[in-house]
C-alpha cells in the first residue's frame, strides 16, 4: 500500500463544477440519514454504482464538454497554420470535431471505468484514515456506519479522481498524436487529407488505448 | 562690351540626405542579396543637382530618378551571394555631374580617392539570416511528449 497523505488534493476549479452539480449534503445530515433510513437497496445501489459502467449526468457533461473544447482546439491550428479558412473547409471541420468529440468521451468513460477501481483500492488507507479521525469523536457510530462511510466516500474519491485523470491522459495523448500525424507524418498532403487522416486517426488510437488494460 | 554671367545658386550647396533603404531578410529562400536606397536630397538653394551617381560596392552607377517627386533618386544593388552585401553599415559616396567627370578623368588610385565626392550616405544593411535552427513544431512536439509521458507513467503507477 503507497503512503497517502489524509487531505486528498483536488484541482480547484474541477472541484467547483464537480461540487456544482452534485451538491454535497452536510456530513451530520448524512449520518443521521445514514442510521435511521438504512435498507438493503441502498446497499445495493451503492455497490452497483460503485461496478456500473454507466456514468451519471453530471460525469457526462463533464466528458462532453472537455471532448468538445479538446476537439476544437486542433481547428485553430489548421486554420492558422495550414492555412484552411472556415469558409471553405466548414463541412470538414464540423464532422471532424463531432466525430472525435464522440470517441474522445467513449474513450474519456473507458478509462475512467478502469482506473476507478485501481485508485479506489489505492485510497482505501487513506480514506479509512480520514473517516477513522472523524469518527473517533462520536461514541454512537457503530462498525456498519462507518463501512458505509468509508464506502461512500471511497467511491466518491475515486470517482473524482478517475475522472480528471482520464480526461486529462486522453487529451495530452490525442493531442500528440495529433501533432505528430499533422506536421510529421501527413506534412506533405493535401489540407482536406491532413486535417481528416490526423484527427481521425487520433481520435481511433486514444479509443483503442483507451481500452487497454495496461 | 563684356557679357558677365553671375552663375548662381546653379548647383546645390550643403545638400541634406534622407535614406528610406530596403534590403534582403530572409536567406533560406533566396539565393541572392539585392538592397535599395531611396535618396531624398535637400538642398539649402532649393535646387537640385541635375544626375546623381552613386559608389555602392565598388562600382560607380548612375541613380533613377522619379518622375513625379523630384528630389527623390534610387539606386539599387544585387550581390551574387549573401556574404557579399555586407551586414551593418556601409558607406555610399554620391558624385554629381562634376565629381563624376573628375572621378572618370582621374586615373591613379589617389586621384579618385582625392575627388570630393557631392555627398554621402549609409547603406544598413541588417543582415539576411535563415531562420531558426528547429522548426516550431519540434518543441510543440516535445513538450506535449513530455507531459503524455508523466501522464503516461502516472497510469502505469496506478494500473500496476
Amino acid at each position: 500500500m503507497i503512503e497517502q497523505n489524509i487531505e486528498i488534493p483536488v484541482d480547484l476549479p474541477m472541484k467547483f463544477i464537480f461540487d456544482i452539480l452534485t451538491p454535497q449534503p452536510h456530513f451530520i445530515n448524512k449520518q443521521a440519514q445514514m442510521t435511521t433510513q438504512r435498507s438493503a437497496s441502498q446497499d445495493e445501489d451503492l455497490l452497483l454504482q460503485d461496478f456500473s459502467r454507466n456514468v451519471t449526468t453530471k460525469s457526462w457533461i463533464l466528458f462532453s464538454g472537455n471532448a468538445a473544447v479538446v476537439s476544437a482546439i486542433p481547428l485553430w491550428l489548421f486554420w492558422r497554420i495550414h492555412q484552411m479558412d472556415f469558409s471553405s473547409y466548414f463541412i470538414h471541420f464540423i464532422i471532424g470535431t463531432i466525430v472525435s468529440t464522440y470517441f474522445l468521451n467513449l474513450a474519456y468513460q473507458n478509462m475512467k471505468f478502469i482506473l476507478k477501481h485501481k485508485i479506489a483500492q489505492k485510497r482505501e488507507e487513506a480514506v479509512n484514515r480520514e473517516i477513522s479521525k472523524i469518527f473517533a469523536n462520536d461514541k454512537n457510530a457503530n462498525k456498519k456506519d462507518k463501512d458505509d462511510r468509508v464506502l461512500t466516500r471511497k467511491n466518491e474519491v475515486a470517482d473524482f479522481e478517475a475522472t480528471t485523470f482520464s480526461i486529462f491522459y486522453n487529451n495530452s495523448f490525442y493531442l500528440v498524436c495529433l501533432i505528430v500525424l499533422s506536421f510529421f507524418v501527413l506534412k506533405n498532403f493535401s489540407p482536406t487529407v491532413n486535417y481528416l487522416f490526423s484527427v481521425g486517426l487520433s481520435t481511433l488510437v486514444v479509443f483503442l488505448f483507451s481500452t487497454g488494460q495496461k | 562690351y563684356s557679357i558677365i554671367y553671375f552663375v548662381s545658386g546653379e548647383n546645390c550647396e550643403s545638400p541634406q540626405f534622407t535614406v528610406n533603404s530596403y534590403s534582403t531578410k530572409d536567406a533560406r529562400l533566396t539565393a541572392e542579396s539585392a538592397a535599395q536606397l531611396e535618396i531624398s536630397v535637400k538642398c539649402k538653394n532649393g535646387k537640385q543637382p541635375g544626375t546623381l551617381y552613386a559608389d555602392i560596392n565598388g562600382h560607380v552607377i548612375p541613380c533613377a530618378q522619379s518622375v513625379s517627386s523630384p528630389g527623390k533618386y534610387y539606386v539599387s544593388v544585387a550581390t551574387s551571394t549573401h556574404k557579399h552585401l555586407a551586414k551593418g553599415s556601409t558607406i555610399v559616396k554620391l558624385y554629381d555631374d562634376e565629381a563624376y567627370s573628375t572621378l572618370r578623368k582621374a586615373r591613379t588610385d589617389d586621384a579618385i580617392k582625392a575627388v570630393k565626392p557631392f555627398g554621402q550616405v549609409e547603406l544598413s544593411h541588417p543582415g539576411a539570416s535563415y531562420g531558426p535552427w528547429l522548426p516550431s513544431e519540434f518543441f510543440a512536439v516535445i513538450v506535449f511528449g513530455l507531459i503524455w509521458w508523466t501522464a503516461y507513467r502516472e497510469r502505469s503507477k496506478i494500473l500496476a
